[in-house]
């Protein structure tokens, strides 16, 4: 089942002889359940692309549709409950809130929308992640890793129909960013989620049921379902993502 | 390669990141601007008083009226003074305490005489006149020009009819150092009419009155005790007041301080709470400004940079903010001080002393220096890590409780007061400051509302011309009985009532006395261990009139006559029984004449019911001169700690508690329907009475035996006490209160009304006003006596509290505008450093409402903050001891304040809402990848 899709979505930036084509014409559909890489070089709009589908920005036209409404024609509080209820995003920069515990971090998205917390719920996910023992802190007093677990925790936490992941393993070392994408990948199968991943790191996007490789904002390649491993170009762009990436862990 | 310097970085830091620094830009331009506006405004107090003082009582120290010696070498040779001047009273006019005089050269600088409007007398036939003379003269509509013929006495002289052209309006200044001197003799006032000197009369001498200024560093009190001079300079030496521009007996430091202190207080309150909260909003605008740089100072100390050099490129541009503040903070300053000294004449002089402006400049450096140092020490004080982690609010958060079920703005609003708990601290103080002015205000405000209630609109005071050294008797008015003249004044449209009140001597006869009018003796030690006595009675009521002669036997007279010279009291003794014994021979009596105080008046019998321990106020009875009334007050005495007596006359019989008291006089005396003799003795006035005279001669004997005595006999219809209150009376002790009716019925002879009192309708029109004065002013220079314009009073004064409002009003709304605009510019600032933390809010399905609360929480903690210590100040301001506040104290100030806090935080709310509507408007992405 067809969980959203968007439709010649383009995103252009600058005018005249410096206009960026950061996304260029894509169209693209993404099926409930499954596991979508988004990879390519750095530049090629693949960020752009997810905050597109994610309703953080707003195309120059086009369309993102989610379950058959056009993600743009929401007001800003249907965007926000939208938000709340039905996305969860996982960032490179983990964009906890300073003045929050990592408890209260999670649970933000649960108490923005007035419920009450699956307690055990959240229980089992703390304890997937590993972050049970640090829950009463700031996230100052945490690693990066710890911090990019709580993040996933916090896009889980009202068990998110569409996970959005932004570089979720770039500022974590080899295996803690193997583990962090296995746990995210354990739990969205478990709990059905759709995962739109993206990544300049091959080895993560293998993980993959479905890989699409951008460049200059068009979609170069698509696996599909996942069928065709992509190698091309070296195979791995790490490193090669710009300094500016490496940000601080909390916000605020 | 070319050197970068500190400044260089500094000014590249403000140049490309203006925004950031607005607010420190501001709280550095307040500081400056408060400094300035505040430093003018004390110092034009200062100025502004000794300008009103210099017309006052211009540059004297110090008067003598007429006496000759010391002389003036003396005076000069004695080290106590520095220059003398001579004031000539030649005349005074008939009938009233006015006097014509001139000055030389000398006394002319020192007194330092100004004209409102005209010139000075340039030849004989040529007068200048005070305003308040012209009214007492009844001339109150004189113009420069006019011709005042008035009927003049040379000193000692006879009475001349005399012309003048009026040719210059004087400055206010003999009626405020006339006003306590109580001298008889002609000639002993300063002259409130100038004439050219050597105007000629026929006959008749001057009067030559000194006009002094200390040496350096003396004052009035050290002449009175030091002065190797003093006694002969005792009787007629007056101190001038610089701080009230009158004469005074005593004129000691503390006073003095106290005055200054009063005047100059509230700008230095002001100044000092204004610059806290602005050297407040300085150091939090440097702390948030830091804050954001907490990469940048990780960097350059991880790079190499010492905490020094941290310090001096972000002081390097909290100084250059300052040079650029400087012009504009002076300029504000110096047009609010003018605004205020407008507004405010008389009272704020504009006065831009360039002197002045160093020490303004000196206090800004210091407020800038002194605020922007501890952030700056906190900032560089760290290790590269602690700063990049903030390692700082991680040891704060040690307090922090883990929360399971929150809403995420108020959570996120209270963590960031409770890990930052000062970022607000200059918004909560200029709130403080606002809420501090409401009070003020109120104050200003209730003030006038609490006048609102019935007050008379003119008052007339008779001089005391029945005035004689003698317990028993007065002498008779020698001025017109204008008393029915008064009673017709009600007639007059506008005029509602008319009240006066004459105090009469008169005198009890009776077998003996009883114990309620005995003495109690109480005795104290003085510092040198001497014993001092203290006599109370309930006759002199809280004054302390001894009545031990009363209870005297022969014996005892002889012995304390043999005393008189020596001890005071005893010269009291005698020569009040000798006063007796006359009376007695004249009157053919054998009964004890006890002097008591008789009130004619027409008191509201409603007002005085609640004190009436005894009978009733039967008002035909009273208007017969059948019955009189009788306060017979009952006297508690306490002894202080710091030595000296609290005496008690208002409280009722069953309000006293004895244990609490040392001495306590009980009526047990006077009682409903009891006969008592009333004696009156009135006589003309004889030239010869001695004043103070001890011994009681021939003069005396001639005085009483040329008297009239009036004899009644009344019954006591009702016995009041406690706090009894009769306008114009005084009731200190055993009085008896007749009626105006009731005092012709009984034929006792009354002078004109010590005080009237004329009341008028709320709807007296200007016109019906001027008739009435007109009127008053008549009746007042044919009876003798002054009169105020209560009217105009008022008026002077409403126009003064309206000066005062407007004052106040700008001044809420400068710190209301203020605080928004800190607390605005400081949350816009925050809200610049906390975009991504913004972004992810969004992201995560926050809406403007939540991003909103996340703001508006401090904002109202700040407000509550605010109203601590004001409420704290109201309670404390309410305590009668301290008379911080004269109005009345309502409980409708607290709901204004809780309201004008509330206005401010819904105003810094509007302004968050708007700034943060403007953040939320933007693509989520870009409030994340804003960093």
């Amino acid at each position: 089942m067809e969980m959203i899709r968007c439709e010649d979505l383009r995103k252009t930036y600058g005018s005249g002889s410096s206009e960026v084509h950061a996304v260029d014409g894509i169209s693209l559909s993404f099926e409930q359940g499954t596991f979508t890489a988004i990879t390519g070089k750095s530049g090629s709009g693949k960020s752009t692309l997810l905050h597109l589908l994610s309703g953080l920005d707003r195309p120059t036209s086009g369309k993102v549709m989610y379950q058959d409404n056009n993600l743009f024609q929401y007001n800003d509080n249907q965007l926000s409950v939208l938000r709340r209820r039905r996305f969860g995003f996982v960032f490179q920069a983990y964009n906890l809130v300073r003045e929050l515990t990592g408890q209260e971090n999670i649970l933000l998205p649960v108490m923005l929308d007035n419920r009450r917390p699956d307690e055990q719920y959240l229980k089992r996910l703390t304890e997937m992640l590993g972050v049970e023992d640090r829950l009463n802190h700031l996230p100052g007093a945490l690693s990066g890793g710890q911090q990019q677990r709580i993040c996933i925790a916090r896009a889980l936490a009202n068990k998110p129909s569409i996970l959005f992941a932004d570089e979720p393993t770039g500022n974590l070392d080899g295996k803690t960013g193997r583990e962090v994408l296995t746990l995210m990948r354990t739990i969205s199968n478990e709990l059905g989620i759709t995962m739109i991943l993206v990544t300049h790191d091959l080895g993560v996007a293998e993980q993959a049921d479905r890989i699409i490789r951008l460049e200059d904002g068009k979609i170069a390649e698509d696996s599909g379902a996942g069928a065709h491993p992509i190698t091309s170009d070296g195979g791995d762009y790490t490193g090669r993502e710009s300094a500016d990436d490496t940000r601080r862990g909390s916000v605020g | 390669m070319k050197k970068l310097t500190i400044n260089q970085v500094a000014r590249a830091n403000i140049r490309v990141n203006r925004k950031a620094y607005v607010s420190l830009f501001a709280g550095i331009l307040l500081a400056v601007f408060l400094v300035t506006a505040t430093g003018l405004c004390a110092w034009g107090t200062v100025r502004g008083h000794e300008e009103q003082m210099a017309q006052r009582v211009g540059w004297m120290d110090m008067f003598m009226l007429g006496s000759e010696s010391p002389t003036d070498d003396q005076l000069r040779n004695c080290g106590f003074f520095q220059r003398i001047g001579h004031v000539t009273v030649d005349a005074g006019v008939k009938d009233t305490d006015i006097y014509s005089g001139y000055y030389d050269e000398e006394a002319g600088k020192l007194i330092n005489r100004t004209l409102t409007e005209g010139r000075f007398p340039e030849k004989n036939g040529e007068i200048a006149a005070e305003v308040s003379a012209l009214i007492q003269l009844g001339q109150e509509k004189a113009k420069i020009g006019d011709t005042l013929t008035l009927t003049m006495k040379p000193i000692y002289g006879n009475e001349e009819e005399k012309s003048f052209t009026l040719v210059g309006i004087l400055n206010e200044q003999s009626d405020y150092l006339n006003r306590v001197i109580y001298n008889e003799e002609e000639g002993m006032r300063l002259p409130s009419l100038m004439v050219f000197p050597g105007e000629h009369y026929g006959m008749g001498t001057v009067m030559v009155h000194r006009v002094l200024t200390y040496a350096p560093l003396i004052t009035f009190n050290q002449v009175m005790r030091n002065c190797p001079l003093r006694y002969e300079m005792r009787d007629g030496c007056f101190g001038v007041s610089r701080e009230t521009g009158e004469a005074v007996y005593d004129d000691s430091g503390w006073r003095r301080a106290r005055n200054f202190a009063s005047r100059i207080g509230l700008w230095v309150v002001l100044g000092a709470a204004l610059m806290l909260s602005a050297c407040i909003g300085i150091a939090t605008a440097m702390e948030s400004l830091l804050s954001r740089k907490t990469e940048d100072i990780g960097m350059l100390r991880a790079i190499g940079s010492t905490r020094r050099q941290i310090r001096r490129i972000y002081g390097a541009e909290a100084w250059m903010l300052t040079a650029t503040a400087l012009p504009a903070g002076l300029i504000l300053g110096i047009l609010t001080a003018w605004v205020i000294s407008v507004l405010a004449p008389g009272q704020v002089a504009f006065d831009l002393n360039f002197w002045l402006l160093i020490p303004i400049l000196g206090v800004s450096g210091l407020c800038v220096f002194a605020a922007s140092r501890l952030p700056l020490y906190h900032a560089s004080a760290q290790t590269p890590m602690g700063v990049l982690r903030d390692t700082g609010m991680l040891r704060r958060a040690g307090k922090i409780r883990n929360h399971t079920a929150f809403r995420p703005d108020r959570l996120i609003a209270g963590r960031r007061v409770r890990l930052h708990p000062l970022r607000q601290a200059g918004t909560a103080g200029m709130i403080a400051l606002t809420l501090f002015a409401t009070l003020l205000l109120g104050e200003v405000v209730l003030g006038i509302k609490n006048q609102d209630g019935e007050r008379p609109a003119f008052s007339m005071y008779a001089f005391d011309n029945s005035f004689v050294d003698d317990p028993f008797s007065q002498c008779d008015s020698e001025a017109e009985d204008v008393r029915s003249d008064l009673k017709r004044l009600a007639d007059y449209g506008g005029i509602s009532r008319v009240q006066s009140v004459t105090s009469i001597r008169g005198n009890l006869l009776m077998e003996e006395a009883p114990g309620y009018f005995r003495s109690r003796i109480a005795t104290d030690k003085d510092a040198e261990g001497n014993t001092l006595k203290q006599s109370f009675s309930a006759l002199g009521g809280a004054y302390g009139i001894s009545n031990e002669w009363l209870f005297f036997s022969e014996g005892e007279l002889e012995e304390a006559r043999s005393r008189i010279y020596e001890d005071w009291s005893a010269g009291e003794l005698v020569s009040n029984a000798d006063r007796l014994k006359l009376i007695r021979d004249q009157l053919g009596i054998t009964d004890l004449v006890v002097p008591v105080n008789i009130v004619v008046a027409d008191p509201d019998a409603d007002l005085l019911q609640d004190n009436v321990t005894d009978g009733t106020i039967d008002r035909d009875k009273l208007d017969s001169g059948e019955e009189v009334l009788v306060y017979a007050p009952e006297l508690c005495v306490r002894k202080q700690e710091n030595g000296g007596y609290t005496i008690e006359t208002w409280l009722l019989p069953g309000e006293i508690r004895e244990q609490e008291w040392d001495i306590v006089i009980r009526n047990d005396y006077f009682k409903k329907g009891m006969n008592l003799s009333l004696l009156e003795m009135t006589g003309n006035r004889a030239a010869d009475i001695p004043m103070n005279d001890m011994e009681i001669g021939e003069e005396w004997k001639n005085w009483y035996q040329s008297m009239t005595p009036v004899r009644n006999e009344v019954k006591v219809g009702a016995v009041l006490s406690g706090g009894v209150h009769i306008s114009g009376a005084y009731m200190g002790g055993v009085t008896v209160i007749v009626s105006e009716k009731g005092a012709r019925a009984m034929g006792l002879k009354v002078p004109n009304p010590d005080t009237t009192e004329i009341y008028c309708t709320s709807d007296l029109t200007p016109e019906q006003e001027e008739l009435v004065k007109n009127r008053i002013m008549s009746i007042a220079a044919r009876g003798g006596m002054t009169y105020e314009n209560l009217l105009a009073v008022n008026r002077a004064r409403q126009a003064k509290k309206v000066r005062e409002i407007l004052i106040l009003t700008g001044l809420i709304l400068l710190f209301f505008a203020v605080s928004v605009f800190m607390q605005v510019t400081g949350v816009a600032r925050q809200i610049r450093s906390d975009t991504r933390m913004i972004g992810t809010l969004r992201a995560v399905g926050a809406d403007l409402k939540t991003l909103v609360g996340c703001y508006r929480l401090p904002v109202w903690i700040c407000a509550g903050v605010a109203m601590i210590p004001c409420l704290l100040f109201y309670a404390v301001s309410g305590i009668p001891a301290l008379r911080l506040f004269t109005a009345s104290h309502p409980l409708i100030m607290i709901p204004i304040l809780a309201v004008l806090a509330g206005c401010v935080a819904l105003a810094c709310t509007a302004g968050i809402r708007g700034r943060l509507s403007g953040v939320a408007r933007q693509p989520i992405v870009e409030n994340i990848r804003e960093l």
